[in-house]
């Protein structure tokens, strides 16, 4: 009996000993559902993460925080009546910004330095891989795209993001160091300088729709030089001349390459002949178009990652929706005639930023010969829903069509005076007659104001959309047009013209400006005249930064053409009537709070944004290194 | 590969355990008898053993026994719950023996995690409950009995809908990004299942292990506490059938307090006067009607169990059989949880060394509805419309509340048809295995084997033209996620047990295995072919269909471990435990996946020295000390090696997807470990007439398991898994029962009380850093700490100046806010007080912790003859509670006149409150008021009656004629009433959370997600339920 106990224990204890062995691979791991970071060693790893990169142009290209940043605090707008005082917004137009705040910090974030982590393994293990150079290339474009972008905004950008200069990052660096603004140019300027080359016989759509091809390195190396230039003159530094001179020899190159009136050059790119037509929504991905953040209708690789209606998602196209005004108002507690529709004429109406006084009436001061504030702006709304239960300024009905607002963008000696008439609910203009309600620049307030109608929404398939959703237009990342604006800016800092001047580069704009679809020849022939007649015989800054805001204007463009140009002073001021539902209110003139004495500080901070606090503290640094870390002043 | 064979394995084992012959030992003289207890009736399964000896039997199922025995044996008769007693045999060959109850708390057992002690051994912080304290409660799942009951147990209600799971916090938080749950041990085996799947009526006994010096023996899945649940198994005996049932109606609790029409249009009105551009009638208003919204869709539910269970057992083995039927739907349509249930377990001895035993529960469970919460859309109606047409039908067209949100009828929730369905269909099976060889006397060897199924799927339909979609929405969604859990564990044990002397030994050794694997898919699709397709095939679409990377996750963990553990006791005056155990985990990186874990506890029954013998109205006191390390490695698989994530990218129309590497390998990532100690005292007075227990621990955890952000400067996208910074907890516990009236004149009155107190705080975060805002943590703070502007009251008339120099545009009726003058930016007042600058973020600040000062519960019963009455109850003081109901974050309370409006007491010349602003006033962002995020916080105090049931026992010459062994009928109450609550005291409201606090509100607000909050879920209910429970 003893011996069989003994049988049992010495069995038992086998039996464990083998089920000890048998499965010792309990502690191994092989993920299955997701990939890891060895996808990136292999060739189509690379070319995957090439995708990525373009994707990531949606970071930068349709949110509202990227918008809010080049256009706040502006001579080109300022914040609308949907913009609570202590707000990012408010405090972006008015430079009382902060580190606190997470708007202004959008750039300096993963959106940006992920990318070019991904671009920095994309040229270093791509080239040692031996993958296609084009491709190199493409991705050296778009390294220097973000690099250009932040050292606009903040400054010196630390190129080392752990592992060394440009180098891919593969470990979890907790410090940070900044190179210099000249460091980081040389950086942006050296990849640029090969991608023109390395891209040499590209064309337009050749390898995909929308791709980088050298039309584009051309024109970001001119302004990336222009850039440089102005910013070695600004601090007194030797070499501006030559880069100006680079400046203008790189646009023109690009220019000529390119065509005119609706015809592609031999990169197959060119100027259409209708400046309409260059936003609308139709017609996306014109000839004009350099390069876009691309959407589709294929909601499923457009809305795929987390996007939803009207949520602040972070790749969303939704930048539409700042300027909009409030035209989904009713007029008198009724409903409203005119409502959200995801039509370029409509979108959602959130109220954040609108067009000033100043711009309305200055720089679009000619709305007969140029079409160009036509095809800016919104300026009529049409009655779309509740035919029988609304009512319009005069407190009768409205029928579907039926124009509910009109912002001419021009002072109407017919229309009243605004008042509260016929029980509306906010103070509007009439017209005798008409039961529509008038807001002329005069008397257009933070709340009603002629909407930018460029970048408006548009839903291909599904004619309506959803009226609260983003937008499926792609979104134009850079123009042709600038390249001319780029070339007479050059030009006017004293670059040598060997193919147009200043004057004649900007007529060219200038002209087919002048073109309407809807005039006769005879008037198109005249406005052209009178368009070019008009153009100074001397130009200057000025004149540029003012063609530049009616060629391109809400453009994701403005903040840094003012602190290129030092010229910040251009928004001091500003005039508009603040909206009251109650009483109607004078315009008035209002001044910027911090930049009071702007001429009189060429070194403003406010020359550049804070590195966002957030940020900071995420670093494993002293108190000390983090303080001089940050920005001057902040 | 190696792992396929594994199930046959255990069938060689058994094989040789069923062809081994019965051993026989030579005796020489007979003794026969019965035993019976002090009632009469005979106990089945009395063990009597030959002193010194291996020589034992047991009773049968009439309580007769036969044992050969040597002249002059001394025989033990021991049965747990009984006194053991010894008696000489000398002559006699019968000997019938009458074993007594044993009362005393100290011979109870209690699970210890591999085996089981004597409470009177004891050194750690071990806190039981039996299946009569679990059994009080008619409820869903086990958590909900322990509400209140347990000292240092907090548990939370996660949500408020049928089905849900709580929220089990076991001595605090400690753990920042990993998880916080108590580890739950089912029958031995750890459980990978979820709360909901364990049916109550099936504990037999629940212990929770508290101090490390219990759970190190759980080592890497110690830091949270454990659960160890029993559950019922056969018993010796003829077959019993037992059926507990019962019935119950779900009444709303409370209201949500919301303005009715006259209320809402004064409101409307002030707002409009203050500039609101929302308060102007909709077309659907008319100020004539009040309709309550509520009252209109809330409709009485039920709540039924239905529990048979059918035991018996022979003298070498037993079995239970038990079917569970559980069914409670929700006061909102389409919302309801179902679950059935089989459970077995069998034990078998066979011969005298070896024991085999199986448990298998398997569960079936429905839910529908768990994420399609109405209420907002219940909630944000105006009183002033009506749901009805002229003609007094349900309105079916769009109603719009204002100038131009516009929504459905809410009535037609009821009417949703083939339009919506959500359904969670769930089937887990948990088994156990067990064989249990007896090598020597005091050795037994055990192996364990435990495999669990668990999966789930899930199908959601929705659409247009229901309350479930927008008014407008035109294309039908449809989505469906299947997953599945596989679990296997395999434990071998050995266990010594020997006393020699005064000397008591007991001594366990473990290796044992488990992996766990995980695997889900999830596709959606939208324009649905036909209504009645629904989610059942999602190819039938007119659009498209979507399999989105990020869902679809597999993962498979495993851990391998040793464990020593050796108790020993000395004359039951001390006492001392110590712990080994080592864990290797996959999840870790290589080289950090094994630790060892130490534990040491002694005790000391002073009560048991010669010096307290005079003490008579002493009769228990016992010191005790425990000090152990356990750990924490709850963190995803794969968390170590970084990732590649998927991005999407049209070039034209042409669809791309991208991959950029998003985290990076982590080599270093280790074990986050927490080191506790545990000072007790266990007393009883008046012979154990009332007794109790004072415990003190501290615990600290330190290479906390942190999802670091990295500074967006280092290119890598994704937080970070790293071991940084250092939580701390410190507590008191007390808990008290005393018996007032023993059965006296056939009353009787126990009473239970127990408080806890918490301290939780953090001691370090990641560098030097001293506060995480994004995931709001602080230094100094606790983990739970709260922050955000701090509100303290409404400007008033006479403050214009400092209103406007506060907030811009700011004027009398806004929210006034304090100053941070400690951190934030700087401020100076003029005479009058006017500040210097306007409140700004910098002016945020810890304004309050979910942590309580303290929190306890309390339980009665009373007694007369057969009627009994049970009341149990809970309470909390200080804290805060979050009611994102009242704050700009639920869009209920923006008071500009937009929609449907919480009754709140707001600002108005002529009522100068400090409550709540204005209507109209000045607006921060999201058209709330300025600061309206500050509304949320109320104090989280309450005293509230939990349960109360009045029980009446059948006497037994009754239930004799009837043919019955028991039987009791039964009243409850459950969540009868609030005693005191400053938050119930406003709104009336239930004053406990339902909601995660980014959930069941109309934006996610800004609160980390792991703060539970009053929101605007399924409403709470008042069960009234008639039981009864019965056997024969």
């Amino acid at each position: 009996m003893k011996k069989l106990i003994n049988y049992i224990f010495i069995g038992t204890l086998m039996f464990s000993a083998l089920l000890m062995n048998s499965c010792s691979d309990v502690l191994e791991e092989q993920p299955r559902s997701e990939l890891t970071p060895q996808l990136m060693q292999t060739n189509q790893g690379v070319q995957l993460a090439l995708v990525s990169c373009y994707s990531h142009l949606r970071y930068l290209y349709g949110p509202l925080n990227p918008w809010y940043n080049f256009q706040y605090g502006t001579d080109e707008c300022t914040y609308a009546n949907a913009v609570s005082s202590g707000s990012d917004e408010y405090m972006m137009d008015n430079y009382t910004i902060v580190p606190e705040t997470g708007r202004s910090g959008c750039f300096w974030s993963s959106s940006t330095f992920a990318y070019i982590n991904t671009c920095n393994g994309i040229i270093s293990i791509g080239t040692k891989n031996g993958v296609d150079n084009r491709l190199i290339a493409e991705a050296r474009v778009m390294r220097a795209h973000d690099q250009f972008l932040l050292v606009q905004f903040y400054g010196g950008i630390p190129l080392d993001l752990g592992s060394g200069i440009n180098e891919y990052n593969t470990v979890a660096y907790r410090k940070s160091v900044r190179n210099t603004v000249p460091e980081t140019y040389n950086s942006i300027i050296s990849d640029l300088e090969t991608a023109v080359t390395d891209l040499d016989g590209s064309v337009r759509d050749d390898r995909k729709v929308g791709v980088i091809t050298q039309a584009y390195a051309q024109y970001l190396l001119s302004k990336v030089y222009l850039t440089y230039a102005w910013w070695l003159e600004n601090n007194n530094q030797d070499g501006s001349q030559a880069y100006f001179q680079k400046a203008y020899d790189t646009a023109v190159t690009l220019i000529k390459n390119s065509g005119v009136d609706g015809n592609p050059g031999t990169n197959g790119f060119g100027l259409l002949k209708d400046y309409y037509q260059v936003n609308n929504a139709t017609n996306d991905r014109n000839i004009e178009e350099l390069l876009y953040a691309d959407r589709s209708a294929d909601a499923g690789f457009t809305f795929s990652e987390g996007e939803s209606w009207g949520t602040e998602s972070s790749k969303g196209n939704y930048a539409f929706f700042a300027m909009r005004p409030w035209f989904d108002t009713p007029f008198n507690g009724g409903s409203a005639p005119c409502g959200r529709r995801a039509l370029q004429d409509y979108g959602r109406p959130w109220r954040r930023a609108m067009p000033t006084y100043e711009v309305i009436t200055n720089i679009f001061s000619d709305k007969t010969n140029d079409s160009r504030y036509d095809g800016t702006f919104q300026k009529v709304w049409y009655a779309n829903q509740n035919e029988t239960s609304s009512n319009g300024a005069l407190d009768k009905p409205f029928a579907l069509g039926d124009t509910v607002y009109f912002m001419p963008g021009y002072e109407m000696p017919e229309a009243s005076t605004p008042s509260k008439d016929y029980s509306s609910t906010f103070p509007v203009q009439t017209i005798p007659g008409k039961n529509y309600a008038v807001f002329t620049p005069e008397h257009m307030t933070r709340a009603h104001f002629p909407a930018l109608w460029k970048i408006g929404p548009y839903a291909p398939n599904n004619a309506e959309g959803y009226a609260n959703s983003s937008s499926l237009r792609p979104y134009s990342i850079a123009k042709l047009s600038e390249a001319y604006l780029i070339a007479a800016e050059a030009a006017v800092k004293g670059a040598n013209t060997s193919y147009k001047s200043a004057r004649e580069l900007l007529n060219v704009l200038r002209a087919r400006a002048a073109y309407h679809s809807n005039y006769t020849d005879a008037e198109n022939t005249q406005a052209k005249a009178n368009m070019i007649g008009a153009t100074p015989s001397s130009i200057d800054i000025d004149y540029i930064l003012d063609e530049r805001s009616r060629e391109l204007y809400g453009e994701q463009l403005r903040w840094a053409d003012l602190v290129r140009t030092k010229e910040l002073k251009r928004a001091k001021t500003y005039s508009v009537c603040e909206y009251d539902a109650s009483v109607a209110e004078e315009r008035t003139t209002i001044t910027r709070p911090g930049l009071v004495d702007i001429e009189n500080q060429p070194n403003s901070k406010f020359y550049l944004r804070p590195i966002p606090s957030s940020y900071i503290d995420a670093l494993d640094m002293t108190k000390e290194e983090k303080a001089e870390y940050q920005n001057p002043g902040y | 590969m190696k792992c396929k064979n594994l199930l046959s394995k255990p069938i060689w084992l058994l094989l040789l355990i069923f062809f081994a012959p019965m051993l026989m030992f030579a005796q020489n003289m007979p003794v026969k008898g019965v035993v019976k207890d002090d009632s009469g009736k005979p106990v089945i399964g009395v063990s009597i053993i030959e002193k010194g000896t291996m020589n034992g039997v047991m009773t049968d199922n009439n309580g007769y026994y036969t044992i050969n025995v040597s002249k002059n044996a001394t025989l033990v008769f021991s049965f747990i719950g009984f006194k053991a007693q010894e008696l000489v045999v000398k002559d006699e060959t019968t000997l019938n023996v009458i074993l007594h109850e044993d009362s005393t708390l100290l011979n109870e057992v209690v699970v210890v995690g591999y085996g089981t002690a004597r409470k009177s051994d004891v050194t750690g912080s071990i806190a039981s409950v039996d299946q009569k304290t679990l059994g009080a409660m008619p409820v869903q799942s086990f958590s909900e009995a322990l509400q209140g009951r347990i000292a240092g147990v907090e548990i939370n209600t996660t949500s408020s809908r049928p089905g849900a799971n709580q929220q089990i916090r076991i001595r605090g938080t400690r753990s920042l990004n990993a998880s916080n749950d108590p580890l739950i041990v089912l029958d031995g085996i750890p459980y990978p299942g979820s709360i909901s799947d364990i049916n109550p009526n099936e504990i037999k006994s629940l212990d929770i292990l508290k101090d490390a010096s219990s759970t190190a023996i759980y080592g890497s899945r110690g830091a949270n506490g454990v659960i160890l649940i029993s559950t019922n198994r056969g018993k010796k005996g003829k077959a019993t059938v037992s059926y507990n049932g019962y019935y119950g109606i779900n009444t709303l609790f409370s209201e949500y307090p919301m303005m009715n029409t006259e209320q809402f249009k004064n409101m409307r009105e002030l707002a409009t006067a203050n500039g609101s551009s929302w308060g102007a009638a909709s077309p659907d208003d008319d100020y004539a009607i009040d309709t309550n919204w509520q009252d209109k869709v809330f409709q009485n539910a039920f709540t039924t169990n239905h529990d048979l269970t059918i035991t018996a057992g022979t003298d070498k083995g037993s079995y239970s059989l038990g079917g569970t039927y559980f069914n409670e739907s929700a006061l909102v349509p389409n919302q309801g949880y179902k679950r059935m249930s089989i459970r077995t377990a069998i034990d078998q001895e066979i011969g005298d060394y070896i024991k085999i035993g199986l448990t298998s529960q398997n569960i079936y469970s429905r839910t529908t509805g768990e994420t399609s919460v109405p209420n907002y859309l219940i909630l944000e109606m105006n009183p002033s419309i009506s749901p009805y047409d002229e003609n007094g039908d349900e309105r079916t067209d769009d109603i719009q509340l204002n100038s131009s949100d516009i929504v459905t009828n809410p009535l037609l929730l009821d009417n949703a048809g083939d339009k919506h369905k959500e359904l969670r269909q769930t089937y887990a099976t948990y088994n156990s295995f067990y064989a249990e060889i007896k090598l020597l006397d005091c050795l037994k060897y055990r192996f364990n084997v435990g495999l669990n199924y668990r999966q789930s799927n899930y199908g959601k339909f929705n659409a247009p033209g229901t309350p479930y979609m927008s008014y407008n929405a035109t294309l039908s969604e449809a989505s469906i996620s299947n997953s599945q859990n596989y679990n296997w564990t395999i434990e071998n044990l050995l266990t010594f047990d020997k006393t020699y002397g005064k000397h008591k030994i007991n001594a366990v050794a473990m290796f044992s295995k488990e992996q766990t694997t995980y695997q889900s898919s999830s596709a959606s699709a939208t324009g649905i072919s036909a209504d009645e397709i629904q989610y059942y095939n999602l190819g039938l679409n007119t659009d498209k269909m979507d399999i989105n990377p990020s869902n679809q996750p597999y993962w498979q963990r495993g851990l391998m471990s040793y464990m020593a553990r050796v108790s020993y006791s000395y004359s039951n005056k001390y006492m001392a435990s110590a712990t080994v155990r080592s864990d290797g985990s996959s999840v870790l990186a290589d080289g950090k996946q094994w630790h060892t874990y130490p534990a040491l506890s002694v005790g000391w029954n002073m009560k048991n020295e010669d010096f307290m013998r005079d003490y008579d109205w002493l009769s228990l006191l016992k010191l005790r000390v425990g000090v152990g390390q356990t750990s924490n490695q709850s963190i995803a698989p794969y968390a170590t090696l970084g990732s590649m994530s998927p991005v999407y990218y049209t070039f034209g129309d042409v669809g791309a997807t991208g991959y950029f590497p998003s985290s990076v390998p982590n080599e270093n990532l280790g074990w986050e470990y927490s080191t506790t100690w545990n000072y007790g005292v266990d007393f009883a007075l008046f012979n154990d007439r009332l007794s109790g227990t004072f415990e003190y621990y501290t615990q600290k955890t330190k290479d906390i398991l942190m999802q670091l952000n990295l500074p967006s400067t280092s290119g890598i996208y994704s937080s970070f898994w790293q071991n940084i910074g250092e939580t701390e907890n410190k507590g008191l516990e007390l808990s008290l029962n005393g018996t007032i009236i023993d059965n006296h004149n056939g009353w009787s009155w126990d009473v239970g009380f127990n408080v806890y107190a918490n301290r939780n705080k953090i001691v370090s975060l990641a560098g030097d850093q001293g506060r995480d805002i994004s995931n709001g943590w602080f230094v100094g703070q606790p983990i739970d700490a709260i922050y955000d502007y701090k509100k303290i009251g409404i400007y008033q008339l006479g403050e214009e100046d400092k209103a406007a120099a506060a907030i811009a545009g700011g004027k009398p009726g806004d929210i006034k806010i304090a100053y941070n003058t400690v951190d934030g930016d700087p401020v100076s007042f003029d005479a009058d007080g006017v500040p210097s600058r306007q409140i700004n973020s910098s002016d945020r600040q810890v304004v309050g912790t979910a942590e309580g000062d303290f929190a306890g519960g309390f339980n009665t019963r009373v007694s007369y003859k057969n009627l009994d009455l049970n009341i149990v109850g809970s309470f909390k003081s200080g804290g805060t509670l979050i009611s994102t109901l009242h704050s700009s974050q639920g869009y209920l309370n923006m008071l500009s006149g937009r929609r449907g409006n919480v009754d709140v007491n707001y600002w108005t010349e002529d009522n100068p409150t400090n409550d709540y602003p204005t209507p109209g006033g000045t607006g921060g962002s999201g058209d709330a008021p300025i600061f309206a995020s500050t509304l949320a916080y109320f104090d989280a105090s309450y005293v509230k009656i939990r349960t109360m049931t009045l029980g009446y026992t059948f006497t037994k010459n009754i239930l004799d004629k009837v043919g019955l062994n028991q039987a009791r009928v039964y009243f409850t109450v459950q969540n009868p009433f609030v005693l005191f609550s400053p938050y119930n005291d406003e709104t009336g409201l239930d004053p406990e959370p339902n909601s995660y606090v980014r959930e069941n509100s109309a934006t996610e607000g800004s609160l980390p997600s792991r703060f539970l909050s009053i929101g605007i879920n399924t409403p709470s209910t008042r069960k009234f339920i008639l039981g009864v429970n019965i056997s024969f």
